[in-house]
């Protein structure tokens, strides 16, 4: 009997086309060195591993110094190899070796993406001794059995081999960028203030900081200009209602006080009456960075949460693979197996059978995607129970896709001119005519309606309340990640897959604060640096123009070594003129690295007793830390607390509840962070006497 | 050191006392000091300006930070 490997990304995936290929008979998992494999004989012997997401990466050719660089010569190389702390990839390529030898078959059943093609091929390649030539490609969309089926069935006859190269070629040229860049930044700063500090920058992650940092910089300099508004309420009938004041912004003080003097409590006319109606469309199927915007809007789930929660989803059958582009709905998905499906959830019933009652015709958005359709529900039910987060997501999808099969909305606009002397207001109001698609999209559809009086031309209205209102302009919004990742897309950098990725990395480096973003000092000095010394690799036309390329590749118009070597080209001078200016771009690092180190020995509370600034200090005979009064010299202030003296320690920006002094973190490897605060620690040790703590002293840092 | 802006440690503008951002704050200041004058009458005068802005959640740390220093150093009538 023949064997057949099948690759695929995880173990969810695995099992899911083990038990869609074994038909009546059970898919048998075996265990090979620890790593699970399933094993399916149905008329031939078919078994399927699964990948812990890339078992190979590029490094560096040899050996090289994480100090070195430039460093140009990368190799694709076991992930074990190249990183520390992988021992499970080097015993996952281990077993898939071991079990390649037995199989004369192999498929690529890898998510079907640059990704996923990658993943395969590598894999195929270096683990299973040059399989890749002889290997097959499954495409499927969803987990579900028909579809797993009919994706082996149908597998094509080679892999995707234009996709994985252009995989390849991106993890290349972002290593050559990040690699290089990072480590001029790193070492620079290293060699001029003596301090470690890893400063990271990337291809996409530069241009994509700029964005923060440009924003951030308007912000600061932003200078309010003063306008006032009129806040006017009028009497219709005995009943009151909001009128709006001709314009929107009067931009000179004494002209809206002229206004209130004229108006207050006069009595105004219906000059005019309009009725305006319009259609409200369904809205289009999820693409993956739509899905994204709105599960931020409704629920304020990050892109790469909701990305997560997307993916555990679909390893549950429950939805289609998420990593896509396309806002299309193709008939061969069977609407109505879907709807029918969906019907057996109580909270879609009345909106299936409505639905299922017309004809179904999604309203597809313009977007498109040669790999997949848009997100859609596979109208599985959900075998377990989802998580509070998994559900609204899935709750989302649903009537998303319900509500794009749904009709037109129909909305009336009305307006009242009501003229007052020689100045006039509008009153306004809205509401549904007809309802169409918005039911099914539920309480994700916002849409407002406004209670109109009834009115007709001549009628009087009086001027009730009329006030004037100090109004200033407002700086420009600060991004967040759902409006991050657009402006990515829009600018064309990044991929759907890594765009999320990117801003989480932004966070990690200390570059990003707070969900409205705000740039700190360190991200600002290096945009700055960057700017000033290769402004190239911070602007967003470089690397569109890369991705542009990578894409030429997936449709095999370009060659991934072209690219490459194009990269080098373009990199060696920025890195040789980094190199030479090494010592000025440390020195301009320097200030603001000080400034973070101080940051994190200092402690946001004063000493309790004398109110000077407290430290952690290090005694350079015994070696211990501890927390000391910087007054020691000043006001002879012998003010100490005891810190733990294994592992890495960082000061907290929160409060001991019960006292009020900073916490402190401690956390050791393969333990738990400990979050403790000395001072209790000290009194209820019984070490100290506890000091009253007078919260008037507290200060904040900014 | 010469080179650095007289609020922060960057390196200031060519003839100028600031750095980049503390220039473009300043320029920011001067340009709307115009539009204040047109919105409240020319009786504002430059430190009712500045006290406003400063009350401001709306006004840039930049710009505060720049009207801050200015008052400080202004001669006392």
């Amino acid at each position: 009997m023949k064997t057949t490997l099948i690759v695929t990304e995880k173990p969810d995936a695995a099992l899911h086309v083990a038990e869609a290929l074994s038909g009546k008979n059970q898919a048998k998992r075996i265990s090979v060195n620890g790593v699970p494999f399933f094993e399916v004989k149905n008329g031939e012997r078919i078994l399927v591993c699964s990948a812990l997401g890339h078992l190979y990466v590029v490094a560096a050719k040899g050996s090289s110094s994480t100090s070195q660089y430039p460093v140009w010569d990368c190799s694709w190389k076991p992930k074990h190899l190249a990183e520390r702390g992988q021992q499970r990839q080097e015993k996952w390529i281990q077993a898939i070796t071991r079990v390649s030898k037995e199989a004369d078959n192999f498929v690529n059943g890898c998510d079907y993406d640059v990704e996923g093609s990658l993943i395969g091929y590598t894999i195929l390649k270096y683990a299973c001794n040059g399989a890749d030539k002889k290997a097959r490609r499954m495409k499927f969309s969803t987990l579900t059995e028909r579809e797993l089926r009919e994706a082996y069935a149908k597998a094509f006859p080679n892999l995707d081999f234009p996709l994985a190269f252009a995989g390849m070629c991106r993890h290349e040229v972002d290593w050559l960028f990040g690699i290089n860049l990072s480590r001029a930044l790193t070492q620079s700063a290293l060699k001029a203030s003596n301090r470690y500090l890893t400063l990271s920058t990337g291809r996409v992650q530069g241009p994509t900081l700029r964005f923060v940092v440009e924003r951030e910089k308007e912000i600061q300099t932003f200078v309010p200009t003063p306008f006032w508004t009129l806040r006017t309420k009028v009497d219709v009938n005995g009943r009151i209602f909001e009128a709006a004041y001709e314009t929107d912004r009067i931009s000179v003080k004494r002209d809206g006080e002229s206004i209130v003097k004229e108006c207050s409590g006069k009595i105004g006319a219906v000059e005019r009456l309009e009725s305006t109606t319009y259609q409200l469309s369904p809205p289009t199927p999820f693409d993956l960075s739509t899905l994204q915007s709105e599960a931020y809007r409704h629920f304020g789930y990050t892109p790469r949460l909701a990305l997560s929660i997307a993916e555990r989803l679909y390893l549950d059958q429950l939805i289609s693979y998420p990593r896509t582009s396309s806002q299309k709905l193709p008939l061969s998905i069977g609407f109505e197996e879907i709807m029918k499906g969906l019907g057996q959830i109580r909270d879609y019933q009345s909106s299936v059978r409505a639905l299922l009652a017309g004809r179904l015709a999604p309203h597809e958005g313009k977007k498109e995607d040669p790999a997949h359709p848009a997100v859609y529900p596979t109208g599985t039910v959900p075998k377990r129970n989802l998580s509070a987060q998994e559900q609204k997501l899935f709750d989302l999808i649903v009537r998303r896709f319900l509500a794009t099969f749904g009709e037109m909305a129909t909305k009336q606009s009305d307006k009242a001119t009501i003229k007052v002397g020689q100045r006039i207001f509008l009153l306004r109001g809205s509401r549904i005519l007809q309802k169409g698609w918005i039911p099914f999209y539920g309480p994700y559809a916002k849409v407002e309606e406004l209670a109109m009086p009834k009115l007709k031309e001549g009628d009087s209205v009086k001027i009730v309340e009329i006030k004037l209102e100090d109004k200033y302009t407002q700086p420009p919004s600060r991004y967040n990640p759902s409006s991050l990742l657009k402006e990515m897309e829009e600018s064309g950098i990044g991929t759907k897959a890594t765009r999320a990725e990117i801003i989480e990395t932004l966070y990690r480096r200390g570059y990003l604060k707070d969900q409205r973003m705000i740039a700190t000092p360190l991200a600002i000095q290096v945009i700055d640096i960057l700017t000033k010394y290769c402004r190239r690799v911070v602007e967003v036309a470089f690397t569109r123009e890369l991705e542009t390329k990578m894409e030429q590749i997936e449709q095999g118009k370009e060659r991934r070594e072209y690219v490459v070597v194009d990269t080098v080209d373009y990199l060696k001078p920025i890195l040789d003129e980094l190199k030479g200016k090494e010592e000025d771009v440390g020195n301009e690092l320097t200030s603001i690295i000080r400034e973070m180190w101080l940051g994190s020995i200092t402690l946001f509370v004063p000493c309790p007793k004398c109110g000077s600034t407290l430290k952690i200090i290090k005694n350079p005979r015994t070696k211990k830390r501890f927390i000391g009064c910087s007054g020691k010299w000043k006001t002879n202030c012998t003010f100490s607390l005891p810190l733990p003296q294994l592992g890495a320690l960082t000061l907290l920006e929160k409060r001991c509840p019960e006292c009020g002094f900073q916490l402190i973190q401690v956390k050791s490897r393969g333990k738990h962070p400990l979050v403790s605060c000395s001072r209790c620690y000290v009194s209820k040790a019984g070490i100290q006497k506890p000091i009253p703590y007078t919260p008037v002293h507290h200060t904040k840092r900014k | 050191m010469v080179d650095q802006c007289s609020l922060c440690e960057k390196p200031r503008e060519p003839h100028s006392k600031y750095c980049s951002l503390h220039e473009t704050a300043l320029t920011n200041l001067e340009a709307q000091y115009a539009n204040w004058l047109r919105a409240f009458g020319e009786g504002l005068s430059k430190d009712e300006y500045f006290s406003k802005l400063l009350g401001l959640s709306e006004t840039g740390d930049a710009v505060k930070r720049l009207i801050t220093r200015n008052q400080k150093n202004a001669v006392p009538q």
